[in-house]
């Protein structure tokens, strides 16, 4: 584990650092992702403008829960979410199997090489966001204590679905466009889901955790649900061991190709 | 016709990779059933928002999707590639004119998504809605501002790339373009939502002509900043073509002139 970090400090350095080598291109890319980052927050906002917005839910939640959704997705985009692209890439030109050579555990090396870093700029305005929307709610110290805690939901479940996207992308060679998937996993989880039917709602609470990573939390500060709404919370975690076994498994009938 | 061998070339490079479009299959309609639940909600309320009713709101999200799929182009991350092997030059021997070459490239490209990523999502509409709902209400605005969504998208994808001449790297100009995409264009919401200044200044500017536009002609209810005059916007749209196509080939005259064929 320490040397998983230790590899995982140098990857982020040496990733700055090849960065700078073209500093224009990194610090625009750095502020363009950042900017993107506000598209649903600002579409929320829009929403909120025109309309009486979403029954039930006031504009500082709505904002608290697209915000802070995307702050655990950043995060994760920053240290995991690399590993899709990686794979992807690889299988396509081949050169995967150089990386299988690793004096390591395939997945925690792919991990390891897949630091993103113009994905920080993400991080600032998600935590600019989030603040914006705690500052609206007036939360008390102790829910955003709570808040900080519990964001290793969010950032696992993101993790996860980056884990499965780099094994399916293990199986096609050139599925770049994987990546579309995930972001619609992402949209989909980022309004309240009392706007999807009662037989999706039931899915998002259980088997595909969608409401464990913003709703859940929300609902317990603000809405007064029942605390054993966490329970789904735990289904995240079952399902990133099932997703880091899936990997495994797909690593063992990989074929090298590509090149 | 020389052109038409780079439109069959990308369309054999398409056909070769066929995960990807095929993942464009789910993806679309479910952004479609997101913006449906999304919009019913708040329209459970009130009858109208900014316009827009339940079907008008759903078609107009089913029309992004479509143009989005229609005026896609790779021609950013080509050059991006070039750059990095100096392979440009390859295509500067040839007695062929790159803007037009890449024209007709991305245009190859396009031919397969006609048929995988459009087809399909134009068919389960129109099973969901009712073929009736598939008509333009403004059908000859709808079908000359296509031409014009298509030149103006790739006119500004080409220029962004000719920036590359100078900065050897384009990955920050593609995000620029992706930026313009999804909030200038009206792929991410109606620009109708925008505060009025802001609408103002999209009204003005070329991006609202690629997706916002043409399905607004296609609802039949063009309006943007208080001007309801389509034929006045197609105009625009029109003249923005020609600026931008002049524009990217002024740059990439002056970018040519300090190319020097390095790379990988």
């Amino acid at each position: 584990m320490k040397k998983w970090f230790v590899l995982e400090r140098f990857m982020f350095s040496r990733e700055v650092s090849r960065r700078l080598a073209y500093k224009f291109d990194f610090f625009f890319s750095l502020f363009t992702i950042s900017i993107l980052q506000i598209i649903i927050p600002l579409y929320v906002l829009l929403l909120y403008g025109v309309s009486d917005g979403f029954p039930g839910w006031s504009v500082g939640q709505a904002l608290l829960l697209v915000s802070y959704i995307s702050l655990g997705e950043s995060i994760s985009a920053v240290f995991f979410q690399g590993i899709i692209w990686n794979t992807v890439d690889n299988v396509k030109k081949g050169t995967m199997d150089t990386w299988l050579l690793a004096p390591m555990h395939p997945l925690a090396y792919f991990i390891n090489r897949s630091v993103d870093v113009e994905d920080t700029g993400k991080i600032v305005t998600s935590a600019a966001m989030t603040g914006y929307a705690l500052f609206l709610l007036e939360a008390t110290i102790l829910e955003i204590a709570f808040l900080l805690l519990y964001l290793i939901v969010p950032i696992v479940f993101f993790t996860t679905l980056a884990i499965l996207a780099s094994a399916t992308s293990i199986l096609f060679i050139d599925s770049y466009r994987i990546y579309e998937f995930v972001n619609l996993t992402s949209f989909l989880s980022k309004y309240p889901l009392s706007i999807y039917p009662a037989l999706v709602q039931t899915l998002f609470f259980t088997l595909v955790p969608l409401a464990a990573i913003g709703v859940v939390p929300i609902l317990l500060l603000y809405q007064s649900a029942s605390w054993i709404l966490l329970a789904s919370a735990l289904v995240v975690f079952v399902l990133c061991a099932l997703s880091i076994l899936w990997w495994n498994n797909t690593l063992k009938n990989y074929g090298s190709a590509g090149g | 016709m020389k052109y038409l061998y780079y439109f069959r070339l990308s369309f054999s490079e398409s056909v070769a990779y066929r995960f990807s479009m095929l993942l464009s299959l789910i993806v679309a309609p479910l952004t479609v059933i997101i913006q449906f639940f999304v919009w019913r909600a708040l329209l459970s309320t009130q009858e109208r928002i900014v316009g827009f009713t339940l079907d008008s709101i759903v078609i107009y999200f089913i029309l992004a999707s479509l143009l989005q799929y229609f005026v896609y182009t790779e021609v950013i991350d080509l050059y991006k590639e070039y750059f990095v092997k100096g392979t440009l030059t390859r295509d500067l021997l040839r007695p062929v004119s790159l803007f037009p070459l890449y024209l007709f490239w991305s245009m190859g490209g396009r031919f397969l998504a006609i048929l995988i990523e459009i087809l399909p999502l134009v068919l389960a509409s129109g099973f969901l809605l009712g073929f009736g709902a598939l008509v333009p209400a403004q059908s000859l605005l709808f079908f000359l501002s296509l031409p014009i969504a298509y030149l103006l998208y790739f006119s500004l994808a080409f220029l962004l790339a000719q920036t590359g001449f100078w900065s050897n790297q384009l990955h920050g100009m593609k995000m620029v373009f992706f930026m313009i995409f999804l909030m200038g264009t009206g792929f991410a919401f109606p620009l109708s939502i925008l505060p009025e200044f802001l609408q103002l200044i999209s009204l003005y500017l070329p991006f609202q002509h690629v997706i916002f536009a043409p399905a607004m002609y296609f609802i039949g209810d063009f309006s943007l900043a208080g001007s309801s005059a389509a034929w006045m916007n197609l105009l625009r749209g029109i003249i923005w073509v020609f600026i931008l196509i002049l524009l990217a080939l002024y740059v990439q005259r002056r970018g040519l002139n300090r190319y020097q064929g390095v790379g990988q």
